[in-house]
């Protein structure tokens, strides 16, 4: 019996550290993207794929919690499976909503606003729905 | 649905983790379904009457 825990640990732990090295590595492609981008013309290939690039960590950022979650018990996949739901009702309710206001005059939102915004109203979905559970 | 966990582990004499370690799961999830804030899957359920040695029915009730 212990072998379950023990072995959920262990993936909760790489899970973990496969998010913190994606983070970390994110910071740095973004950085990097940017000092590199002072001296390449924009619209060139290679401009491009500098510019880009902070799509990689993400992506690895993303496996590392898809593999955490398939790991969890059912009531963690439940918790997840709603907070998820929540982020992309809500994401879409204000990107909407602010939509409508940018025919008022607003700024256009910029599109790499919206990974973020969906991730902490992922974290904010997971608060209250694992509270809701507690 | 109403459940007797609570008294079948106490039985036992063990505590949320202990339970939650035998089930595979987290001990949110023991402590949700002890307190019916949570139904278990049915195979679940089944590990559960096994672990006791009960039939489904006989821990899980309807209200």
């Amino acid at each position: 019996m212990k072998k379950i825990g023990i072995a959920f640990r262990g993936i909760a732990f790489r899970s973990t550290l496969g998010v913190l090295v994606g983070l970390v590595a994110y910071f740095f492609f973004l950085a990097k993207g940017a000092w590199l981008l002072l001296d390449i013309p924009i619209g060139s290939a290679m401009g491009i794929l500098i510019a880009i690039s902070p799509v990689i960590p993400v992506a690895f950022v993303l496996r590392s919690v898809m593999q955490l979650l398939q790991h969890t018990d059912e009531l963690q996949q439940r918790i997840q499976l709603l907070a998820i739901g929540f982020s992309a009702v809500t994401t879409g309710l204000l990107t909407f909503a602010y939509g409508l206001l940018e025919n008022l005059g607003y700024p256009p939102l910029h599109s790499a606003f919206l990974l973020p915004l969906m991730v902490i109203l992922w974290v904010v979905g997971t608060l209250y729905f694992k509270w809701r559970y507690k | 649905m109403k459940n007797l966990l609570k008294t079948l582990r106490a039985e036992q004499d063990w505590s949320q983790a202990d339970l939650a370690e035998r089930l595979g799961v987290s001990r949110q999830t023991v402590n949700a379904i002890e307190t019916g804030k949570y139904d278990p899957s049915l195979p679940l359920a089944f590990k559960i009457a096994k672990l006791f040695g009960k039939k489904i029915e006989e821990i899980f009730l309807p209200e």
